[in-house]
């Protein structure tokens, strides 16, 4: 049973399959380019460290934007999933896997592998780091539940710290808070901190506007059946 | 000639009720925000005012969402859908309701409800029964019990059931859920904070080992404190209490929370049977009560509790696929309840079961419903049900009352409020049997001796226990006494001293004043009910129509006179503190008793001069 309060838009009704094999189509392109690195960074005589840093972030840079774009394309296309909280279970999947592969040190046999799986992962976790708004967004943009998962995620939370402070002592609760022993890019990974910060920026946001789609329905009167 | 009296016109203990329950406990939250306390109250009031008002908003769109689509489209075809808003909107217009009341087909098959919100107003039928009416009401044997069930529903629109009841419920119900998270969450909060408040302070970034020193210099202006907040945080910390601060909260949640959580499961259920008699009534004006009382034979099922619109569709559909399986033995079982409720007899035995399973019930029983149609007036003369329930709504919203949050405003008048919801709660159940001239003099005492006796009661229970803590357990009295002291005063700050040292010269020394000002309630409770009868009687003489509105001016006025010119400076004089009597606050009030009384007359007097209709 759909139980969603808006109708999904017609353009992505009739134009899903499309949207879905572009989505796909960018995704596996984007993903294949990781197979043209090269196995080692060696430097060239006349390449200096800013060149090669620059080269580097630029080609992340293509490859971040062409995955979101591509992830965004599929959430579209495949709106009738992600319009329920399997989508946002999905996603928080790809970060905590993106964590993982950022702690992967083993399976040295296989380090030609390796390094691309992990480097795949890392970007996946990444552009999950911010599909996963997208996902939020379209659940609560069909479901108004803001406050429900607002108070949730605050409970949550606040419990976690709580406990954690009991646990190891808010000196170390800070220092781990603050600067982690982890990388700091893998910690700011972590799929529950992400759910979290997202649904405390989106929550209230959809809140309002669903209170003013209400009151907007209330002010008309409407009696008629949508 | 016998006397007459139209109830629809009068005003109801649900009303009464609604006003009160709205009165105590909006009035509470927006006293919360006036005035000194340990903790930032307005989102906690702000969710408590918003969330349940835009719970109703929800509602249409959730009904709409969940229609049967397929079953619409199939009434529509064979014209019965048309047919029946047609109806509906007729039937209506004849009940003097002329906004927009909107058929939706739900998914409950048998269901049969009146639904909406502020401004919506839905009818919900089930596919079956929508059907069952549709083709009933071409039949003419069946037309009238078709109509009945119609009327029923409208019934609640009109007297705004959705609105009225709809809110309380919302209301209760986020004093038993929001309240309790928002007490859990700021405890658990509070508690982070002292915890790790010392080591925030202390926390330097730059005297860490192995961090990397760029990281420090990007991190080091990010999470250094700036001095003003690290001397704020040092002084609140130094300076507050965490066992206040939760005792704070402790003191001003609870009482609302529980008090809510019992109205919600026990007196709202009971606002919900009234209007479901009331529904009946308004049905049973226009096809009579005889044929109503068939209707709920032919309509049975939707004559009963249906699922709340709060119930997930998957369980319902079981519900109903199971009740499908059993359903010859229910239907042998209803239709014989229905035969003993509905034969003509004036006594029957209701079974001790039925009678327990209404506290909780949603709807009445078939005896109570048949009863109230046949002579709705008998619910008037028979005084035990308005009155236990008028005393434990009256104590309840006393009880809340206790929460520091408006006991700070009002730890002086502990009766104003409960006078209030005495007068208003006697009244209501009073004026039928004063309009018609019934005896009521029996009936009356025996309202006011519940009434008194559970509030007395409670009293006594309350400061027994409170002696006997005391003398048996001075440490723990002083201990509780001082808790209460702390919390109702809204100061969490470190004490320098106890202000409660003497736990049985202090009990002594207010008991006798408190206990003066309850006699003198009582008193001017008295007082208020013969000015009340007074007045109906001489509008009685003039053919006086209006009811409603004669009784909501005369109680308003009449409370807000008493509240003000009587109780209030009598409380002073009660508990010795004279000073009180002329602080710009009281004589502010002073001035709004007399406006009140002012107001009151003159809304009084150009009522007595229209030209009233027969009563």
């Amino acid at each position: 049973m759909n139980d969603s309060l808006l109708a999904v838009p017609r353009f992505l009704d009739t134009r899903g399959g499309t949207l879905r094999r572009i989505g796909w189509g960018v995704m596996v392109l984007t993903t294949l380019t990781i197979l043209v690195l090269p196995e080692r960074f060696d430097l060239p005589a006349e390449t200096s460290t800013s060149q090669l840093m620059l080269t580097y972030i630029a080609w992340a840079s293509i490859l971040f934007l062409f995955s979101f774009l591509g992830i965004t394309l599929l959430v579209l296309g495949y709106i009738q999933f992600f319009q329920r909280f399997e989508g946002i279970l999905l996603f928080t999947g790809l970060i905590l896997l993106g964590v993982w592969a950022g702690t992967w040190t083993q399976m040295e046999e296989a380090a030609w592998l390796r390094g691309r799986a992990q480097l795949l992962m890392l970007v996946l976790g990444v552009v999950s780091m911010l599909a996963i708004a997208e996902a939020i967004a379209l659940y609560l943009i069909f479901h108004d539940r803001g406050i429900r998962l607002l108070g949730v995620v605050l409970m949550v939370n606040v419990w976690v710290l709580f406990l954690w402070i009991r646990q190891v002592g808010p000196d170390t609760v800070l220092i781990e808070t603050v600067i982690s022993q982890r990388p700091l890019l893998l910690r700011l990974f972590q799929s529950s901190t992400c759910v979290s910060i997202w649904i405390t920026i989106l929550a209230p946001i959809s809140f309002i506007g669903h209170t003013i789609r209400l009151l907007h329905h209330e002010r008309e009167g409407e009696n008629e059946p949508k | 000639m016998e006397r007459q009296v139209d109830i629809s016109t009068l005003p109801t203990q649900t009303e009464a009720a609604f006003g009160l329950i709205l009165f105590v406990f909006l009035g509470t939250l927006v006293a919360a925000l006036v005035g000194s306390s340990p903790i930032y109250m307005p989102p906690i009031v702000l969710s408590m005012l918003i969330l349940p008002a835009r719970a109703i908003l929800t509602i249409p769109d959730r009904e709409l969402r969940l229609r049967d689509e397929p079953a619409t489209q199939t009434l529509q075809t064979n014209g019965t859908f048309e047919y029946l808003q047609q109806t509906i909107t007729q039937l209506a217009a004849e009940m003097g309701y002329t906004k927009p009341i909107q058929l939706i087909i739900s998914r409950n098959h048998w269901e049969a409800r009146a639904s909406g919100s502020w401004r919506r107003h839905y009818i919900l039928l089930g596919h079956e029964i929508a059907q069952k009416i549709g083709d009933d009401l071409k039949n003419p044997n069946k037309k009238e019990k078709a109509m009945a069930l119609l009327l029923h529903e409208i019934g609640h629109i009109v007297h705004r059931d959705v609105q009225r009841v709809g809110y309380t419920r919302e209301l209760l119900r986020s004093c038993a859920t929001l309240l309790p998270w928002w007490a859990i969450f700021l405890s658990v909060w509070l508690g982070i904070g002292f915890q790790a408040g010392e080591a925030l302070l202390d926390f330097d970034i730059k005297t860490l080992q192995d961090v990397d020193p760029v990281l420090k210099f990007i991190l080091a202006p990010i999470i250094t404190l700036p001095e003003a907040e690290r001397i704020e945080i040092s002084h609140k910390l130094q300076t507050i209490s965490f066992s206040l601060l939760t005792n704070f909260i402790l003191n001003a949640f609870l009482p609302i929370m529980l008090v809510g959580f019992i109205l919600w499961q026990l007196y709202w259920r009971r606002m919900v049977r009234m209007q479901e008699h009331h529904a009946d009534y308004l049905a049973s004006r226009r096809v009579g009560w005889i044929t109503l009382a068939g209707a709920m034979m032919r309509y049975s099922g939707q004559f009963e509790p249906v699922s709340s619109q709060h119930e997930r569709l998957v369980p319902i559909i079981i519900r109903q696929r199971l009740k499908g399986l059993v359903r010859p033995l229910e239907v042998a079982r209803k239709t014989a309840a229905l035969n003993r409720a509905f034969q003509l007899q004036t006594v029957v035995n209701i079974p001790l079961r039925e009678r327990w399973q209404q506290w909780r019930a949603l709807h009445p029983n078939f005896y109570a419903r048949r009863d109230f149609v046949r002579d709705p007036l008998a619910y008037y003369r028979a005084w035990k049900a308005p009155a236990w329930s008028a005393a434990l709504l009256a104590l309840a919203l006393d009880l809340t009352l206790t929460s520091p949050l408006i006991g700070y405003h009002i730890s002086g008048y502990p009766v104003h409020v409960s006078t209030l919801a005495i007068l208003v709660l006697t009244t209501t159940w009073w004026l039928p049997l004063l309009i018609l001239k019934e005896p009521y003099k029996p009936q009356l005492r025996r309202f006011l001796v519940v009434v008194f006796g559970l509030r007395w009661g409670w009293l006594v229970f309350n400061t027994l226990w409170l002696l006997l803590m005391i003398v048996l357990l001075p440490e723990v009295a002083l201990s509780f006494l001082n808790d209460m002291a702390f919390a109702g005063s809204r100061t969490a700050g470190i004490p320098q001293s106890l202000p409660v040292t003497d736990p049985l010269g202090l009990a002594l020394s207010v008991l006798p004043g408190f206990f003066g000002l309850q006699l003198l309630q009582l008193a001017i409770v008295l007082v208020l009910l013969v000015i009340y009868r007074a007045t109906v009687q001489r509008l009685l003489r003039r053919q006086e129509t209006n009811w409603k509105q004669i009784h909501w001016i005369l109680v308003i006025g009449l409370g807000v006179v008493a509240i003000t010119w009587l109780l209030t400076p009598a409380s002073d004089l009660l508990i010795l503190n004279s000073g009180e009597l002329t602080k710009p606050g009281h004589l502010l009030g002073y001035g709004i008793g007399g406006l009140a009384l002012m107001g009151t007359w003159l809304a009084l007097h150009p009522i007595t001069r229209k030209p009233g209709g027969s009563t």
